[in-house]
This record gives structure tokens, C-alpha cells and sequence, in this order.
């Protein structure tokens, strides 16, 4: 279970004239297992800043993240790192990686680092991606310079190839076509009758419709 | 003492003078991680490097490092061979230059070999075999082992480098400015295979550097240092998304986006 | 008449007895000591202007000059032949400021000061070889920086040595150094033999003779004291092999000495014969006594 407490974040620059600049304030929701949350809100209301909160991202201003018995605002950063690695996933909405490697070896990673055998990891990263309807011919090539939409969808690759009870995804759907979201969505349903804990930010009002548990509107808590 | 730390560094201070080369620095370090030390010239990160490797004296403070025995032995108190062994055989510096890592006129096979030799390998096949399989795992053609470093490219002398200091698998490695004179699409190349190692071999790493975009690649947790002493320390990510400090954030909000 | 007598007795006092004076052989003396005690390690000493420019044995010569004694039978070779100038020179220097009695034959030597060759007579007990010595540091090609070698030396960091001799593998598929091929003393030191030719190392290892090296150039004197363990370097797989030229020596019909090869006519015939003299003719002497026998 993921549990938000009291949550409050702001930001404060000191290189702008000092500015404050609070987010939210007293954010509290749960998450249960088998459970897809949906955050709402308009643009800048901080759906994003609450997934990287959540995530070890952001710091938290006041109160408390808890993932299961874990809490985030007092973990040192190796708890957070541990966490990361083995029961946290999070499929941001760019695609971050070092430059000129392959798309399957990118879609590996999180695999190789719990420490599953290389032969394993291939062939668990070709299913993933042929699932997802990346073609092969461009799984050695670098996804730095495929399309948006192929971009997601090799960052959803490596977000789900790896079981995660705890799953956060910022707008997983954003740059695909109907057919793509589908997979997509189909994933992460699967994801929720495995008993993982998701909350994700959907624009899409269609796809946010069909996965989500229940939705949580961050202008009005 | 907590006894199951790699590496330890608490409250170093280094002075030249008057001047503050380093102050009150502490870090720590376990196999497998990868920790960043990052800030701008003058910052006193190389010096912190060159200190906790045991190449520049402290003027305050400890260094422990856990020997494969268990064993916690203090830089600040053992003998120097002592320390040039250990420097030799379970450390690694691969500096900013690779001719200052490297020698020059001894061939590529001879390079990794050395470390070999240093501690006891007689047996040429041997050595050259495995100089053969380094080679081949820092991606240079193995057909080059009887060539010189001069004529290699700036990116294959950094991997060389590399593949020299990993032959004796220590268990850390210390870099200064990993990917610093090297074209772009090279250093892609090194930062890929830096990580690959880091993974495979279970070693962990500190690296000095000033760039932002290669520390977010391949560090876990970062400390930002400024004038000598550290500002912030972190998460990798987090401090580079959400710095606390003034200094920190206005390092951050120098980058420039490509 | 006294005009001569006086004239000799000024050369005999203007020089002490083998030229250097008694203090410098003092501060010799000691180094040599401390070289003996520590076999294979380089003693510095104050090194003296000698009468001759530096390349030219003064590193040799001083050490000599502070061993003889007047009973000394001394023996001088350069690269093995009594009777090249440099070795004639020498002779006649220590004759002139020593008076001591000289020889070419290498078992009645006490003293044999030699330049690039070990005699291939072996060597009995209390007999003294001092080496002449151009660059003492076997590493020195490889780390040209003086505060490095020492450190390497004292800390048995010799993996560079070893990089050599795999570079000369990689490169010509053998060991390449044909001379000063470096040896490791009393499994401790890597030392240089001095310019000998490798075929030369074997007689190094648990000679009965006191082996004394003097470099005065570079100001260092070390030692290898009687049946010490002096091994060279090799690997395992590349074994070290003392290699001569494969011919006999043209004048004794030794196929076990050293050889040099001269140009004996104008279209390029060539002759080898034995690089060390005195061999040479105990070898043919031994020869025509068996000649007479049959």
C-alpha cells in the first residue's frame, strides 16, 4: 500500500529573487494493492511533482510518503535506491539514456540490476518489445533517434518488464496511437491483477476511464 | 565502526596555505555504487580524489578502507608500501589524461600486462591472453595489443586506460573527469561501458566531474562540492531535480539544454 | 744519476699507494661493505675526479684502487682481451701507482678488474672481480625519474622489468637483450650485470669469487658476495637461454667460449674467435700438449 500523508511541497529559489513557490499543501490518499489511482488536475496543480516525490525525485516540504512500511521523507538514499531497484518503478514521460546504446540493452537494465542472467534478460526484453510492437530491426539500433511515440513506448518497455508492486507512470499513453495505447493500457491492467499498486497521470480521458480504480483530483483535497 | 562499508572517508581537510584545498569532507562508499563528486574548478574535487586515494597527504582526517581480509585499514596510518600495493592491486585512479595513466611507449599488451607482472605473473601466454580479453572487453580490436598507445585515439586511450587499472579487479576505482577531452560520441561509448563494468565486476566507483549530463548517467548518489567544502549531498537524481542548496541550484540552472 | 732517482721518488710521492688517497678509500670501502651486506643494492659514494674522463672505468678503477694491497696480483681485461689499450692502459696505471704485480693468466689473479666479459676460467674463492659499470640502474631506460627507481627498488615494484622483457616477446618472439640482461640477487634486487653478454650471467650465479661493480658517472657501487643465488629474468614459457655465436673459435678450436667475429679480408670473410685471451691460449697450449701426447 502507498499512503500520502499530510503532503506539502514547495520550492524555494534562492538564485530568483528568493521566490517560494508552494505546489500543494495537505495532499492525503491511499493506495491499495490491485489498485490503479489516477491523478487529476489542471496543468501545474502537481501531478508530476507528486509521482517524484513519491519517487525520491523531489524532497518532501512536510509530512510523509509511505510505500508499505518504508518512509520516503526518512529513508537515507540508499533505502530509496533499494527501493528503486526492486519494488519501485517509475516510467517517467522522456526517455533518459546514455547515448548510442541499443534499445535492448536499455529495456534490459532494470533486470540486470537485480541480477537476472544476461540470456534471461534478452529474451524477457525481446517478448516485452515485440509486445509492444517495436519493430526488430530496431531493437539494436539507439531509441534516441526514434519518433515520440516510439520513445514511450521503449520507456514503457523498461518500466514493465520487471514485475514492480509499486508503479508510478506520467501520461504512459501521451504520444501513441489508439492501437499502441491499447498494448499499453492492456499492460498495465495486468500490472493491477498482479496486485501492484499503481497511480498514474492520464490526459486522456478515455484511457484514464478504462484502467483507473478511482481517480484522485489534487485541486480539490 | 560499522564494518560493512567499502570505503570511508571523514572529515578531510586539506590545505595549501592559507588556502583551502578541501575542508571537513566526508563520503562513504559500498560495492556496487557509483558516487558522484561534482562542482566547478576550484571546487576542490580533484584535490578530495587525489587525497583519498592516498597520493596528496591530509592535513585532518581518516580514510578507512575495508580490505578483502575484513580488515579496516587506515591510509592515514599504514606504511607506504603498504598503501602503493593496495593502490596497485584493489584501488584504480584512471585519470583526465590518459597519458598520465598510461605509458606511452610500451604497447597495449604491455600496459595491462604490467599490473600483472607487478604482482607475480610469469607466464607470458598468460598475460597475453588475458591482455587479449580486456582488450576485447573495452571494445579495441585485439589485433592492436602490439600496438603503442600513441596511436591510438584519444577515446581508445581512455579505454585502454580503463582496461589497465581493471586487469587486477580492484574493488574501487576512482576516475577525474572520466570523459573530460573526449569528442562527444566517444564519451557515450565510455560512460556505457563504465556502467557495464560497475555491474558486471560488482566494483564501485567515485567520479570527479564537472558535467552534469555524465554524472546523472552514471552516478547513484552525489555530493557537490563548492570552495572545498560539500553544499548538498543526495540522491544523484533528486539533487540535480530538487537541489536544496543556492549553490547546487545554480549549477543546475547553468546547464545548457540540447 | 740523482737527478733520475730524485725524479722516481717524486712520482712514488706525489701518489699514494693506488693513486686515491686513504680517506677516499676509507668512504669506498664502506660502501663496498655496506654493497656485500646488501647484495644487489646500489650503495652511492662520493665519486673522485680521476685522472681519465668518466666512460672510461673511473667507477672500476676507484673500486679497485681502494681493494689492492701490495701483494695483489692484478689482472685488467677489456671485453675480454688482456691487450686492448684501455686494458693496457689501466695495467700500467696501477703498475705506476701500486707496483704491483700483474698478470694475464686469470687463475693467478688475487684482483681482476674487467670491463664488459667474466673470464671463462672459473673463478676460485678470495678472488676479486670488480666490474665496470655505465648505467647501474637496470630500470633506468624504462622510468627515467631517479625518485621512482629508488621507490620501485625499495618496494619490489618490478613489474616494469618484466614489461620489458614481454615487449621484446611481442615484438621479436624472444628476449631480445643480448647483453646487461637483468638479473635478480639473493632473490631480492633486480640488478644489472654491467654490459656482459647474457651467455656471461650463469657465471654470476654462486661464483666463490667476491663480485664488486663500480659505476663512477653515475656514483654507485654494489656487490654480489661468494655463492650468492643471481638468477636472470625470464617467464616461465620464455625460459632464459645463455647464447653464444655457434662457431668454434678459429685459433683453439674452443666451442664453448665466447666469440668474437672479425673481418679477416677485404671481401667480408669472416673469423671468430674467443672474445677472452688468456682462454684463448691455455686452450691452445692445452692443445699442443695433446698434440705432443699422441
Amino acid at each position: 500500500m502507498i499512503q500520502i500523508k499530510n503532503l506539502n511541497k514547495s520550492f524555494e529559489l534562492y538564485n530568483q529573487n528568493n521566490t517560494n513557490i508552494n505546489v500543494f499543501k495537505n495532499i492525503n490518499f491511499k493506495v491499495n494493492k490491485g489498485e490503479v489511482v489516477a491523478l487529476t488536475g489542471n496543468s501545474g496543480t502537481g501531478k508530476s511533482t507528486l509521482l517524484k516525490l513519491i519517487y525520491g525525485s523531489y524532497i518532501i516540504s512536510k509530512g510523509d510518503v509511505l510505500i508499505s512500511d518504508i518512509n520516503i521523507r526518512k529513508s537515507t538514499p540508499r533505502d530509496i535506491l533499494k527501493l528503486r531497484k526492486n519494488r519501485l518503478g517509475y516510467v517517467s514521460q522522456f526517455l533518459r539514456v546514455v547515448p548510442r546504446v541499443p534499445t535492448i540493452e536499455v529495456v534490459i537494465e532494470p533486470l540486470l540490476d537485480i541480477g537476472c542472467e544476461k540470456n534471461i534478460a534478452l529474451k524477457k526484453g525481446q517478448e516485452i518489445l515485440e509486445r509492444l510492437k517495436i519493430p526488430k530491426n530496431l531493437w539494436n539500433l539507439s531509441p534516441l533517434t526514434f519518433s515520440g511515440g516510439e520513445q514511450q513506448r521503449v520507456n514503457i518497455a523498461r518500466g514493465f518488464i520487471y514485475n514492480y508492486p509499486y508503479l508510478l507512470l506520467d501520461e504512459p499513453t501521451a504520444s501513441l496511437d489508439q492501437n499502441n495505447k491499447n498494448i499499453v493500457l492492456d499492460l498495465i491492467e495486468k500490472a493491477k491483477l498482479n496486485g501492484s499498486a499503481i497511480i498514474g497521470i492520464f490526459h486522456d480521458e478515455i484511457a484514464r476511464n478504462r484502467v483507473a480504480s478511482r481517480e484522485v483530483n489534487l485541486e480539490n483535497l | 565502526m560499522k564494518q560493512d562499508f567499502l570505503f570511508k572517508a571523514s572529515n578531510i581537510s586539506k590545505y595549501y596555505g592559507q588556502n583551502i584545498g578541501c575542508k571537513n569532507v566526508s563520503l562513504d562508499i559500498n560495492p556496487g555504487e557509483v558516487l558522484g563528486i561534482v562542482g566547478e574548478s576550484g571546487s576542490g574535487k580533484s584535490t578530495l580524489l587525489n587525497c583519498i586515494y592516498g597520493n596528496l597527504e591530509v592535513d585532518e582526517g581518516d580514510i578507512f578502507l575495508n580490505d578483502k581480509s575484513k580488515t579496516i585499514l587506515n591510509f592515514t596510518k599504514i606504511s607506504e608500501p603498504k598503501l602503493r600495493l593496495i593502490q596497485r592491486s584493489d584501488l584504480a585512479f584512471v585519470h583526465q589524461n590518459p597519458r598520465d595513466g598510461l605509458r606511452m611507449n610500451i604497447s597495449a599488451g604491455g600496459n595491462i600486462g604490467e599490473r600483472l607482472m607487478a604482482i607475480g605473473h610469469r607466464n607470458y601466454g598468460e598475460i597475453r591472453e588475458i591482455a587479449s580479453n580486456w582488450l576485447e572487453k573495452v571494445e579495441i580490436d585485439v589485433s592492436r595489443i602490439d600496438d603503442k598507445p600513441s596511436t591510438f585515439s584519444g577515446g581508445m586511450q581512455q579505454r585502454l586506460q580503463i582496461a589497465r587499472n581493471l586487469v587486477t579487479r580492484p574493488r574501487l576505482i576512482f576516475m577525474d573527469e572520466p570523459t573530460g577531452g573526449l569528442d562527444v560520441s566517444v564519451q557515450a561509448k565510455i560512460l556505457d561501458l563504465l556502467r557495464n563494468l560497475v555491474r558486471e565486476l560488482g566494483i564501485a566507483a567515485i567520479i570527479v566531474t564537472h558535467d552534469l549530463a555524465v554524472v546523472r548517467l552514471l552516478a547513484d548518489r552525489i555530493i557537490v562540492m563548492q570552495n572545498g567544502n560539500v553544499v548538498e549531498a543526495g540522491l544523484c537524481d533528486q539533487v540535480l531535480d530538487d537541489p536544496q542548496h543556492k549553490y547546487s541550484q545554480l549549477l543546475v540552472s547553468s546547464v545548457l539544454q540540447v | 744519476m740523482n737527478e733520475m732517482s730524485k725524479n722516481e721518488n717524486i712520482d712514488i710521492q706525489i701518489y699514494n699507494f693506488a693513486y686515491l688517497d686513504e680517506n677516499t678509500k676509507r668512504m669506498i670501502r664502506r660502501a663496498l661493505l655496506k654493497a656485500l651486506c646488501i647484495p644487489g643494492y646500489q650503495v652511492p659514494f662520493s665519486s673522485r675526479e680521476m685522472p681519465m674522463p668518466y666512460g672510461w672505468g673511473t667507477g672500476g678503477i676507484q673500486v679497485t684502487s681502494a681493494c689492492l694491497i701490495p701483494k695483489d696480483v692484478l689482472k685488467v681485461i677489456d671485453q675480454g682481451a688482456d691487450d686492448t689499450t684501455n686494458a693496457v692502459s689501466i695495467r700500467k696505471f696501477f703498475q705506476k701507482t701500486a707496483n704491483v704485480a700483474v698478470t694475464e693468466k686469470t687463475s693467478d689473479a688475487s684482483l681482476i678488474q674487467t670491463r664488459h666479459r667474466i673470464p671463462e676460467t672459473k673463478l676460485k674463492e678470495k678472488q676479486i672481480l670488480v666490474y665496470q659499470v655505465p648505467i647501474p640502474e637496470p630500470l633506468r631506460f624504462l622510468e627515467p625519474r631517479e625518485t621512482e627507481t629508488r621507490k620501485m627498488h625499495a618496494l619490489s615494484e618490478y613489474g616494469l622489468m618484466y614489461v620489458k622483457l614481454y615487449e621484446d616477446i611481442a615484438k621479436h618472439g624472444h628476449i631480445e637483450t643480448a647483453y646487461a640482461y637483468p638479473v635478480k640477487t639473493n632473490g631480492n634486487y633486480v640488478t644489472d650485470p654491467s654490459p656482459i653478454p647474457k651467455f656471461d650471467n650463469p657465471k654470476m650465479n654462486n661464483s666463490p669469487a667476491i663480485q664488486l661493480f663500480g659505476a663512477g658517472r653515475e656514483q654507485r657501487i654494489y656487490a654480489i658476495p661468494p655463492y650468492t643465488n643471481v638468477k636472470s629474468l625470464d617467464f616461465e614459457d620464455y625460459p632464459f637461454e645463455a647464447m653464444k655465436a655457434n662457431f668454434k673459435c678459429s685459433i683453439c678450436g674452443s666451442s664453448d667460449s665466447y666469440l668474437d667475429e672479425i673481418i679477416v679480408s677485404d671481401d667480408g670473410k669472416r673469423s671468430y674467435i674467443c672474445s677472452d685471451t688468456d682462454y684463448c691460449k691455455e686452450q691452445t697450449k692445452l692443445n699442443s700438449k695433446k698434440e705432443d701426447q699422441l
